[in-house]
């Protein structure tokens, strides 16, 4: 296990594309709406700054996008490489080759955030003031939720074309309602109440309040949406996994 | 002892029927293969065999054990080369090796096995930088970590050119030398001849012969080949008039004489040559093959 993990890790930083896209990427978008003072056309009304908004927000946003995009494409090209075929007839199981790659996606997730939180604090003045102790527990749970839609994406799709769908709806979808760019108090009622059980949203707003200490009083409901999507999403995910990708 | 138990062994994708009703035994310390064309049923009953596929019926036991029922007890002991085996992209062969072995509970040293296929050069390269040859040897090396009990091999040189080919044949001629025991998939004829003690015929799901390859070729009293040119046209019966002939064909310039008493059949046609007005060359005489054998079974050449 401890070798697959290191092995699952030495790709990725091998891997100059997944770099960019999970590190550097969420780092410039930060940085761009940052400066661009896109506050000005926004409502706030959660006691932050934008750039402190923005910057839980994009935490969030990174990790969801390790999971739902990289990490879906990533085992479509072991899948049609051949990879995972010749893992399947190893004792390796589905369930601990899923195991292995999240612990070390975990562990991307947390290099992405202290990236974020030192350009953060370098570049735009942040100061985290709010209980960071929470944040390994926040990034644990909302990459797990995350990875899990990977996994499931990548079991239903042959190739790059056919999860392209997949991974646009359901990262959109997340992205706009998550709380990330702007408050979600700026939408419709009922796109509030979808977008409140939703993990993205539930994510942002934990890392909020680890990092900044506001919103607490929904840090209890926002953990609550994250396991509900743990528990719901590793079992499908392990179910799907095994049957049609792991083979 | 028994190393792989096969019974009645069905398999359906939809309403194709790829496998229908395999039956085979391969003997512990022997190399068993399964021979025949593309579509043949071949890597469907390897699969079902590693695990990969659910039959639909029949039996399978590999060492002893049902591999549907208890996968992980027969993982550990068997080594596989799937036809296709892919691997990270970005570890060289040494790391991937490495990271096989921690898969199992005891594993060969890395360095042993980079020596031992002839891999020491390439050993910091990745997969994909590989020749043909290479690749083959390192799927090997892979599948033969954990000291397996039982090594199968799915169509393991196709595509390699003849050198490779031969340097994969004296490597699996070694390890039968060791005496592990092997079962593979080919649709090449000289490497079922070469390397396999026992052969599996198999076309259209079936397997419509099972024995020595000798035993095989002889047994079905298939005939041996005397092929020549002639400067005239021979008109074909009056080659099949002479002793010990019993089919004689031509094609275009090439005539094909069939017998099953070669040295009888070569002196009459010589003695025939001195009263004809032709010239016969580039003769050479061969002996029956596989090929004969599977086209005497099923009608159609391998190639087909």
């Amino acid at each position: 296990m401890n070798q697959l993990v290191l092995t699952f890790l030495r790709i990725f930083f091998r891997n100059r594309r997944a770099i960019f896209f999970v590190l550097l990427l969420p780092a410039g978008i930060f940085l761009i709406l940052t400066f661009m003072r896109v506050e000005q056309i926004l409502q706030f009304d959660v006691g932050l700054e934008y750039t402190d908004f923005l910057l839980a927000g994009i935490m969030a946003y990174a990790i969801m996008q390790m999971g739902i995009y990289t990490v879906s494409y990533s085992l479509i090209d072991y899948k049609k490489q051949g990879v995972l075929k010749r893992l399947a007839v190893s004792p390796l199981s589905a369930r601990g080759f899923l195991q292995a790659h999240s612990l070390a996606r975990f562990a991307v997730a947390l290099i992405q955030v202290a990236v974020l939180l030192g350009i953060g604090m370098l570049l735009t003045g942040s100061r985290p003031s709010g209980n960071v102790m929470l944040l390994p527990l926040v990034i644990l749970l909302g990459s797990a939720v995350f990875l899990n839609f990977g996994y499931v994406i990548s079991a239903f799709a042959r190739d790059y074309e056919e999860a392209a769908p997949y991974t646009t709806i359901v990262g959109l979808g997340l992205g706009f309602l998550g709380d990330v760019f702007f408050s979600l108090s700026n939408l419709p009622a009922l796109l509030q109440n979808i977008g409140e059980v939703l993990p993205m949203s539930a994510l942002s707003g934990a890392m909020r309040y680890s990092l900044f200490g506001v919103q607490g009083q929904h840090f209890v409901f926002n953990l609550i949406v994250l396991c509900a999507w743990f528990v719901i999403g590793t079992v499908v995910a392990n179910a799907i996994f095994a049957k049609k990708a792991y083979k | 002892m028994e190393v792989i138990q096969v019974q009645n062994l069905k398999k359906s994708y939809g309403k194709i029927q790829a496998v229908k009703g395999v039956s085979f035994r391969v003997e512990e310390g022997e190399v068993f293969g399964l021979l025949g064309p593309n579509g043949a049923g071949k890597t469907s009953t390897l699969e079902m065999l590693e695990g990969l596929r659910q039959p639909d019926s029949g039996s399978i036991k590999v060492l002893n054990v049902d591999i549907h029922k208890e996968p992980s007890a027969v993982r550990g002991k068997i080594g596989i080369a799937l036809q296709a085996s892919g691997y990270f992209e970005y570890l060289t062969l040494r790391e991937l090796l490495a990271l096989f072995g921690s898969f199992y509970k005891n594993s060969l040293p890395v360095e042993d096995l980079i020596n031992k296929f002839d891999l020491k050069k390439v050993a910091d390269s990745r997969f994909q930088d590989l020749s043909g040859g290479q690749r083959q040897r390192f799927v090997l090396a892979s599948a033969l970590i954990h000291k397996p009990k039982l090594l199968i091999l799915d169509e393991p040189t196709i595509g390699l050119d003849p050198q490779a080919r031969q340097k994969f044949w004296d490597i699996l001629m070694e390890l039968r030398a060791e005496g592990l025991t092997i079962l593979l998939s080919t649709h090449y004829l000289e490497e079922a001849e070469i390397v396999c003690d026992r052969v599996a015929i198999m076309d259209q799901g079936k397997i419509v012969a099972n024995d020595r390859p000798i035993k095989l070729i002889t047994s079905l009293g298939v005939a041996s080949r005397i092929r020549f040119m002639c400067s005239k046209p021979i008109n074909v019966s009056e080659l099949e008039s002479l002793p010990g002939i019993s089919i004689a064909r031509r094609d275009r310039y090439t005539y094909d004489l069939e017998t099953e008493k070669p040295e009888v059949a070569l002196r009459e046609l010589l003695e025939w040559e001195k009263k004809y007005s032709g010239k016969i060359f580039n003769l050479s005489v061969e002996q029956a093959t596989l090929e004969d054998v599977f086209l005497k079974l099923t009608g159609h050449s391998l190639q087909e």
